[in-house]
């Protein structure tokens, strides 16, 4: 079994390897925004600023979701960029989606919804 | 995913009835692909791959609004082998579902072959949400079935699946119908979830009786997902027991805890791994029935298309002890008696409609 359980772990640090490298890819894109004048120290709290708001926003969409009559959205994954709302992931059954996409919309913060999400799974 | 709307067809034959809303959708899945696995009876072996990730299925999904809020929903499901096109489940037609019901703000009432209460919440912590085709990546499967009919779905259902704010709550009955014998054949199941934010938890509870009343299965489940960034964690742990059949018997059980991940990597690209990890006593309920047995899987999803993908995947299921000889997993796996391991690579493709 001592080789057995090596497998997943590989797995595991292997997603989580993929899932670092998209993460320290956002702040280099927020950090570029900023013009010259403004100093590098400035830069980087801005770009924390932008991080914290995405997240804040986020979370605001996810709770929204959760709370949408008719959608279950355990599977699906909520990313946000100074606004704009990337719904992706998974729900159980594609008439879904669109509740999934107008809730969202309706989010005070949010300026547009690009729609990834993807039927996957068990018929509930 | 094709939309037949009816409602002018209906409103035509029934001008009498109301401004009610009726539409009727049909959907689908179909996959196919090649397959090779190792640990078979007499070696390894390259097979048709009939779409491990998804049951390839057709379905019709119904809804009919009755005003205020409130409409009647029905869904048909079939599930069928994309390589012989076969009836999944042999003389059943609609395997995955067949329920009607009442939707509205009091939460959904069905009636009809469907999931438990349990399996509802176990396919929501499940990183392959519950659908996948083979033991080999779906082992979980086998502690959320009915037990006694090798099942994964329950006829005669009653469910009820209720939602509040960030809380959800269901139970599901399915009656036996055996007069002077309240257990007979049964189903009893509960669960309860809340999501806040990027994070649910939740729990799930199930047990079932056998035909004769003799010998029950109980599974007490609990689990959550938490998003990070691109991807969505998932964890698990489960506890299985069934009851001796006969006097003196030992009863079976399992611990099984698990992990998973979903990352989605790019638009077209989507990563999923998870791992099972099952330790087991009296397995068929045999006094030296001790085993474990460890599954894990990665698969990469491209697509090329919303709706179409092609798909790699490896999955390694290890046993040890008791275990190599548990009947439903050698069946299963097609795995050769007695084997310590069996390894599957499988490259597919896939359309959803």
């Amino acid at each position: 079994m001592k080789i057995s359980t090596r497998i997943p772990c590989i797995a595991v640090v292997a997603m989580l390897a993929a899932l670092s490298d998209y993460a320290s890819a956002q702040p280099a894109a927020a950090e570029a925004a900023p013009s010259s004048a403004t100093g590098t120290k400035a830069a980087a709290s801005d770009a924390k600023a932008a991080r914290a708001a995405n997240r804040k926003l986020a979370h605001r969409v996810e709770n929204a979701l959760a709370r949408t009559r008719g959608l279950n959205s355990a599977r699906i994954i909520v990313t946000v960029r100074d606004g704009h709302v990337t719904l992706s992931g998974a729900v159980n059954y594609n008439e879904q989606i669109p509740f999934a996409v107008e809730a969202a919309r309706k989010v005070e913060g949010v300026i547009d919804v690009e729609n990834r999400i993807r039927v996957s799974g068990a018929s509930l | 995913m094709k939309k037949i709307v009816l409602s002018a067809l209906i409103a035509g034959l029934s001008p009498c009835l109301s401004h009610a809303q009726s539409s009727v959708t049909l959907y689908g899945d179909i996959g196919g692909g090649v397959r090779w696995v190792n640990g078979q009876k007499g070696g390894s072996a390259v097979m048709f791959n009939n779409n491990i990730l998804t049951v390839n299925r057709f379905g019709l999904y119904g809804k009919e609004d009755l005003g205020n809020g409130l409409a009647a929903v029905f869904k048909l499901e079939n599930a069928f082998n994309s390589g012989t096109g076969a009836l999944k489940s042999a003389g059943v037609l609609f395997s995955q579902a067949a329920f009607v019901g009442l939707s509205g703000s009091f939460g959904r009432l069905t009636f009809g072959r469907q999931v438990s209460a349990s399996e509802y919440f176990a396919t929501l912590v499940d990183p392959t949400g519950g659908q996948a085709q083979s033991l080999a990546i779906q082992p979980n499967a086998l502690y959320f079935f009915n037990y006694f009919t090798n099942d994964t779905r329950f006829n005669n259902t009653i469910s009820y699946i209720g939602h509040a704010g960030g809380f959800r709550f269901g139970a599901s009955y399915s009656p036996g119908g055996v007069a002077g014998d309240l257990r007979s054949g049964t189903n009893v199941s509960g669960t309860a979830m809340y999501q806040w934010g990027p994070a649910l938890g939740g729990f799930g509870y199930q047990k079932t009786w056998n035909a004769t009343a003799t010998q029950w299965a109980q599974t007490f489940h609990t689990g959550g997902s938490l998003q990070l960034g691109p991807a969505r964690l998932y964890m698990s742990y489960a506890d299985f027991s069934v009851s001796g059949a006969t006097e003196g018997q030992p009863t079976r059980r399992d611990h099984i805890p698990s992990i998973g991940v979903m990352v989605v990597a790019t638009p077209e690209l989507q990563f999923t791994a998870a791992a099972y990890y099952d330790s087991a006593r009296h397995l068929a309920n045999a006094q030296d029935g001790s085993g474990h047995k460890v599954t894990t899987f990665a698969i990469a999803e491209y697509y090329l298309s919303k709706r179409t993908e092609l798909y790699a995947e490896v999955d390694y299921n290890g046993f040890s002890g008791a275990y190599r000889t548990d009947a439903l997993n050698v069946a299963g796996l097609g795995m050769r008696s007695g084997a310590s391991s069996t390894t599957g690579v499988t490259l597919g493709l896939m359309t959803r409609f």
